[in-house]
């Protein structure tokens, strides 16, 4: 896949360009969730010019890998534009998204790495709580993905118009 | 005679009358609570918020109908967690705070109740009547599932509360 800022030269700790870096992440990187509904969107009660995310905008699907970007130190043009790599047919419309550092995952026991794969940047959260008892489960991961809505670091950006997937 | 009608603390008003006792006297005053309750009902504030979380409710149906409709691969709502939520929401407290209503990757309703940083509700309810819940208070946070009968069951009820009467002490 193209990716004209996957060579941009950003380093992390080990000196690697973050371009090409895969690997888990430290603490202090950012990494953002897209949302591609609005269903995912609530208004801030004491703020109605501010949005938080819905708990669900975190919800982790079936192999308890949720997909993020890896966006430390992209400007808010460049997150934008990873984000219409992430648009496919299916999924044509891109309303929000919701950027944590990986410090606030790390609270929750969580653990982000970057695997670049399907796209440059991706980020997977994994960790995420498994007991065998499903109902335990259900209720550990959502008060994991409630913590996630009120972490310190989330700032929600929501577009005033989608991003459409061109015909 | 044991009949409990659980006052919504902070509001005063009160839930589905809740009662086992089959006397003449608990159901004259079942009748009568119910009564009350479909009276507070007729009122125009009241009803617009009952109304607000059923439309709400309608609209995640209709969103949600379809599979991957998050585009990340989420399942599409399920009707009996549909059934169950709008029966949750009915027997919610008439002058409770409308829950922002979504589905969520499983086909199953979700309702939030946010009343700013780190204080809110958030409920997951399934096909069966499973409550999946979890609560922030600043530093408290507590979560666990509870069952759907004919009321909203009471830990769940209890958080809510709790979190209507600390938004009302600072606001």
């Amino acid at each position: 896949m193209t990716n004209w800022f996957a060579t941009r030269k950003l380093t992390d700790k080990s000196g690697a360009g973050v371009g090409t870096f895969k690997g888990r992440l430290t603490a202090t990187e950012l990494v953002t969730r897209f949302i591609f509904t609005r269903n995912n969107i609530a208004k801030d009660k004491n703020n109605p010019a501010a949005y938080r995310p819905k708990p669900n905008a975190f919800d982790p699907p079936a192999d308890l890998e949720l997909s993020t970007a890896h966006v430390t130190q992209l400007t808010d043009d460049e997150i934008w534009s990873v984000g219409r790599l992430t648009l496919t047919p299916k999924r044509r419309k891109l309303y929000a998204r919701a950027d944590l550092k990986v410090a606030d995952y790390e609270k929750s026991k969580l653990v982000a790495t970057r695997d670049n794969d399907p796209f440059e940047r991706h980020t997977v959260v994994t960790g995420w709580p498994n007991p065998s008892d499903p109902d335990d489960r259900k209720s550990q991961i959502l008060a994991t993905c409630l913590e996630l809505c009120h972490a310190d670091s989330l700032k929600m950006v929501v577009l005033d118009e989608p991003i459409v997937l061109a015909d | 005679m044991t009949m409990t009608s659980e006052a919504f603390v902070g509001t005063g008003l009160i839930t589905r009358p809740r009662s086992n006792a089959a006397s003449d006297s608990a159901y004259r005053l079942r009748q009568l609570s119910e009564e009350i309750r479909k009276h507070l009902l007729t009122s125009l504030a009241v009803s617009r918020a009952a109304e607000c979380a059923m439309t709400g409710l309608k609209a995640v149906r209709a969103e949600a109908a379809e599979p991957d409709w998050n585009g990340y691969g989420a399942k599409a709502l399920d009707p009996d967690a549909y059934a169950n939520a709008q029966r949750f929401l009915e027997a919610l407290p008439t002058t409770a705070p409308v829950p922002e209503v979504s589905a969520d990757q499983d086909g199953e309703i979700a309702l939030d109740w946010d009343f700013g940083h780190r204080k809110a509700l958030t409920i997951r309810i399934d096909p069966n009547g499973r409550c999946s819940y979890a609560w922030l208070r600043g530093k408290r946070a507590s979560r666990g599932t509870e069952w759907l009968d004919d009321e909203i069951p009471s830990n769940i009820l209890r958080a809510l509360d709790q979190l209507v009467r600390d938004a009302q002490t600072y606001r």
